[in-house]
């Protein structure tokens, strides 16, 4: 079923704002991906990637308070919401079991 | 640089993204500035920024629902294209019509575009071209502009530098046509060559293949080859073997230094060969450096970067007093300009001219020409389509209950007016790529569309500039149509109760009138090119050019005591063979332009002093072989020849010269004295006025001096077969001139070949008439049409009630026919002032003659007589039941 599903990119971010519970907003998603992940990203393309999860109701947000390093703006906080929460496992549990399938020989 | 963001993007951003998104957007993309500037610098930080910024445009998501309206425009364009396709393919004969206007219109154009742009294009490949002045001289003798001519005297150039911090450089030339070299035990022709001094080559831009621009003309008896010259002489072999070997100019061995490119055809100054400028004071004498009374020198100027011309020129009007000392020195008041090198190409007024000029009234013309074209074809477009609004109506107020909006209609135009421009653009270019070789043969030039690539108008590039300008006729020629079919209000259409409103008709004709005064124009004007060509051509000269073949002299053939007695026994020679009647040697045989004296003093009425006039040097046959006649006096005969040139007393004159000297009647001028070159002459005799040259050319006076010169040539009045006889003058020419090159040509062709702007006018202009003609007399054609559908049942009615086809003929023809004679009342005197001014051009020219200018408006009348009625006809001759029917 579309919209359920979980793309590789957006399970990262989901993970990753999971990580950083309560202090999880654009910059540090992105500087986080990039640091565990050793991959690049734009800021762009993570917003994109919020915005979309956030459609599909795996994410809440909320704005926090402002910050002088930001030019007085004020960050936009994601948390991961319920049904967000079962999309990762359902995610993880489709490849438990795809993991605990893979016969011996295969990876001989 | 302060520390902030590029601010353009974010303000762009900030308009684009969602407003629940932005602060977190523009929060988290200043955090990362601030992280990068610590990181790499602040310069590569904004330079990140900007690109980071840039990178939120590709979501849609991030941004604010888009308009909708814009997608609908996308929508609608591509119905936009349905619908006027459906409208062009449906409507037949009026999109012929329109295509056949603007592909003649179109197809013209280009063609034209690329030779205006060739002629703008002159001598623009000089780097400092900016800064390049032709000197030009003029000389005034008694209060009167006697001469304005490109030569001057050999210093002026020295002296020019030397008065004048502001001048950079200049270099100092002069010219050579049809002369011979040796090379290799032959004798080859050189068209032409410059004798150029040694700033010649780094003054221009005309590079080098081989060879040092700096030393290579530097030295008497030094020579720099053209390639192509180069390539003739060595056969196609390796041209760089060329350098260092010998060749003899003027009877002197000269040295190959250089081999330079051809000159660009878009050079004034052309040439086979330059020869070094020392090379002709060697052989010339001191004379040629540093004269101030011989003048057949020319001088280019290189101003300092920033000079303001205008402060030299001021100065100019006091270098010819301090110099010339108010006519002491040269016999003249010599006052001197700048012209600058871009106007060079453009002036053919100036005498003695070293470059390949044009007339550059004649260029503009063919360009207004080609534009009016255009506007024709395009009036076209506007009638036809206003026109048929009526019959679009019904389309237009569906469009309009169904919610469209007055954009919108004019869109629907502008995009139809686009497509068929757009075709007809199409096979305009195609049609220009299979004219080309034909267009290239009529104009003798290597055109080609690629000039549009390679140019530019006011600094925009040509394409660009006319893609441009295309773009905002579509619009200019849609509007008009668009808003008239888009005032009817639904009901009205609908209903089907509308009627053209009054200012829209006056529109329509006023256009009409304005294509067809534009074809009067045409038409005057081609009657009387051609009228003017036959009066050229026809007219009595006074001096008789026909049967006569000219050879060219000797060219290396020695001066002295034995000269006068070869010539007479080749002459003799020639005159046994049985087809040549008479002989003469003269330096200038008609058509050529003759040499100046400007120092002649009248002994018997010693007022008259400094004194300009012509001369000939010829032998004493030279009045029989041209047919002039003796009106007083007697004709020049052997004895007044003799090889002492200081011997030599008598000359003859012709009328014009008679007055120059103030007598009333040629017998007073008999044994009168005259005082030039530094010695007395006496007049014996008195010649008719004659056209030395084309009837461009007023008559001057002409002194015919009894001299022989080597290198003048031979004029034979021949009556015989002139292909068989040529072979035997050949060979008497080699037998009594060894080792010199034999070349001829018939004199009344070389004579007509100065009015080959005229001829090549007179062609263009033909073409040009015709299409005119033809893309507004199909407009007509059109326009009848539409007129004829809405009159259809007045027709049958009118038939019904008995009238008759004479009356329904006049009926529909009237209102055109009061158009196109309006038309002919303004086009015929605006024809006219314009030929008067271009007949100016003429010393002698035929009277336009008011025949002419009522043939013009009455065959115009004709043709858009034929055309209405052609149209008209059938209409009438239907049965008036069919046109009552259809309700």
């Amino acid at each position: 079923m579309k919209g359920t599903q979980l793309g590789e990119l957006e399970e990262i971010v989901l993970l990753v704002v999971a990580n950083l519970f309560d202090n999880a907003y654009g910059l540090l998603i992105k500087l986080e991906i990039e640091e565990k992940c050793n991959r690049s990203i734009t800021i762009s393309t993570v917003h994109n990637v919020l915005q979309r999860l956030s459609e599909k109701g795996f994410l809440d947000s909320r704005y926090g308070e402002p910050t002088p390093e930001r030019g007085g703006k004020r960050k936009l906080l994601f948390t991961v919401s319920k049904s967000g929460k079962e999309a990762l496992e359902r995610s993880r549990d489709i490849r438990n079991t795809l993991w605990n399938d893979i016969p011996k020989p295969a990876f001989q | 640089m302060s520390k902030r963001p590029p601010k353009s993007i974010t303000r762009l951003l900030s308009k684009l993204c969602k407003p629940t998104l932005w602060e977190a957007i523009e929060g988290d993309l200043y955090e990362l500035f601030l992280i990068e500037i610590k990181k790499k610098g602040l310069k590569r930080a904004r330079r990140s920024y900007f690109w980071n910024a840039l990178a939120f445009l590709r979501y849609h998501r991030l941004q604010k629902v888009s308009d909708t309206k814009t997608q609908n425009n996308m929508s609608l364009l591509s119905n936009y294209m349905k619908v006027s396709w459906r409208d062009l393919t449906r409507n037949k004969t009026f999109s012929a019509i329109n295509l056949i206007g603007l592909v003649s219109g179109m197809t013209i154009f280009l063609l034209i575009m690329q030779y205006v742009l060739f002629e703008n294009s002159f001598d623009t490949f000089h780097k400092d071209v900016d800064r390049i002045y032709r000197v030009i001289n003029d000389r005034y003798q008694n209060g009167e502009l006697v001469q304005r001519g490109m030569i001057t005297y050999p210093t002026v150039g020295k002296l020019l530098k030397e008065d004048f911090p502001e001048i950079e450089s200049y270099t100092r030339m002069t010219y050579n046509l049809r002369n011979y070299l040796q090379f290799d035990g032959e004798t080859h022709l050189i068209n032409k060559f410059l004798l150029a001094d040694e700033h010649f080559l780094t003054f221009f831009d005309f590079p080098l293949l081989i060879g040092d621009p700096k030393s290579a003309l530097d030295g008497p008896f030094q020579i720099a080859l053209t390639e192509s010259y180069a390539k003739k002489l060595t056969k196609s072999k390796d041209v760089s073997l060329l350098i260092d070997e010998t060749i003899t100019l003027y009877g002197v061995p000269c040295k190959i230094t250089a081999i330079a490119k051809d000159a660009p055809n878009n050079s004034h100054l052309q040439f086979d060969l330059l020869v070094s400028y020392k090379t002709f004071i060697a052989t010339a004498g001191e004379e040629a450096d540093n004269s101030m009374s011989w003048s057949d020198f020319y001088h280019y100027v290189k101003l300092k970067n920033g000079v303001d011309k205008k402060v030299i020129h001021n100065k100019l009007a006091e270098f010819g007093k301090r110099h010339f000392k108010d006519g002491e020195v040269s016999g003249a008041i010599e006052e001197f300009s700048f012209q600058p090198l871009l106007e060079a190409r453009m002036d053919n007024t100036l005498e003695y001219e070293i470059g390949d000029v044009t007339d550059g009234s004649v260029v503009s013309l063919i360009l207004v020409i080609g534009l009016f074209i255009l506007m024709i074809a395009w009036i076209n477009y506007i009638n036809l389509t206003t026109s048929r609004a009526i019959q679009r109506a019904k389309e237009v107020g569906i469009r309009k209950s169904i919610g469209c909006s007055k954009s919108q209609l004019i869109w629907q135009f502008v995009v139809e007016t686009g497509l068929i421009n757009g075709i007809a653009l199409g096979i305009s270019v195609v049609l220009v790529l299979i004219l080309q070789p034909y267009f290239n043969a009529l104009t003798e030039l290597q055109l080609g569309l690629d000039i549009l690539l390679s140019t530019s108008i006011a600094n925009i590039p040509t394409l660009l500039f006319l893609a441009g300008s295309l773009i905002l006729i579509i619009i200019l020629v849609a509007i008009h149509p668009s808003l008239v079919t888009s005032r009817f209000t639904t009901q009205e259409v609908l209903k089907g109760s509308f009627k053209m409103k009054g200012e829209i008709v006056w529109l329509r004709k006023g256009l009409v009138v304005f294509q067809f005064s534009i074809a009067v124009i045409f038409i005057t004007g081609v009657l009387v090119v051609n009228k003017q060509i036959d009066y050229m051509v026809n007219k009595d000269l006074g001096i008789d050019i026909d049967k006569n073949l000219v050879i060219y002299g000797p060219a290396s053939f020695q001066f002295d005591s034995t000269l006068i007695p070869t010539i007479d026994s080749y002459k003799n020679e020639l005159l046994s063979l049985s087809g040549v009647d008479k002989v003469a040697t003269t330096s200038r045989v008609a058509g050529r332009k003759t040499g100046r004296i400007f120092h002649v003093r009248s002994l018997d009425n010693p007022e008259l002093d400094n004194l300009t006039t012509n001369f000939i040097n010829a032998d004493h046959e030279y009045t029989e072989v041209f047919g002039l006649k003796v009106l007083a006096g007697r004709d020049l005969d052997i004895t007044d020849h003799n090889s002492d040139g200081n011997l030599v007393r008598n000359i003859i004159v012709n009328e014009s010269a008679v007055q120059l000297l103030g007598y009333r009647h040629p017998t007073e001028a008999i044994n009168t004295r005259v005082n030039f070159f530094g010695k007395n002459w006496i007049i014996i005799g008195v010649v008719n006025d004659f056209h030395q040259r084309s009837l461009h050319e007023p008559i001057e006076p002409i002194f015919i001096l009894p001299y022989y010169e080597n290198q003048q040539s031979f004029a034979l009045k021949i009556s015989g077969d002139p292909q068989r006889l040529l072979h035997e003058i050949r060979e008497i020419f080699l037998k009594h001139f060894p080792g010199n090159y034999f070349d001829y040509y018939f004199l009344k062709d070389k004579y007509q070949e100065s009015y080959l702007a005229e001829f090549r006018l007179a062609d263009v202009s033909k073409v040009f008439a015709f299409f005119s003609i033809l893309v507004a007399t199909l407009g007509l054609y059109g326009l009848v049409m539409i007129t004829l559908l809405k009159k259809t049942k007045e027709i049958g009615v009118r038939k019904v009630l008995g009238a008759n086809l004479r009356q329904l003929l006049f009926l529909v023809n009237k209102d055109f026919l009061t158009l196109i004679l309006i038309a002919t009342l303004i086009g015929t005197p605006v024809a006219f002032l314009g030929l008067q001014k271009w007949k100016a051009g003429f010393a002698y020219s035929t009277d336009i003659g008011i025949s002419v200018l009522i043939f013009a408006s009455v065959a115009l009348m004709v043709i858009c007589l034929i055309t209405i009625s052609f149209h008209v006809g059938k209409v009438i001759r239907n049965n008036p039941v069919d046109s009552l029917r259809n309700e």
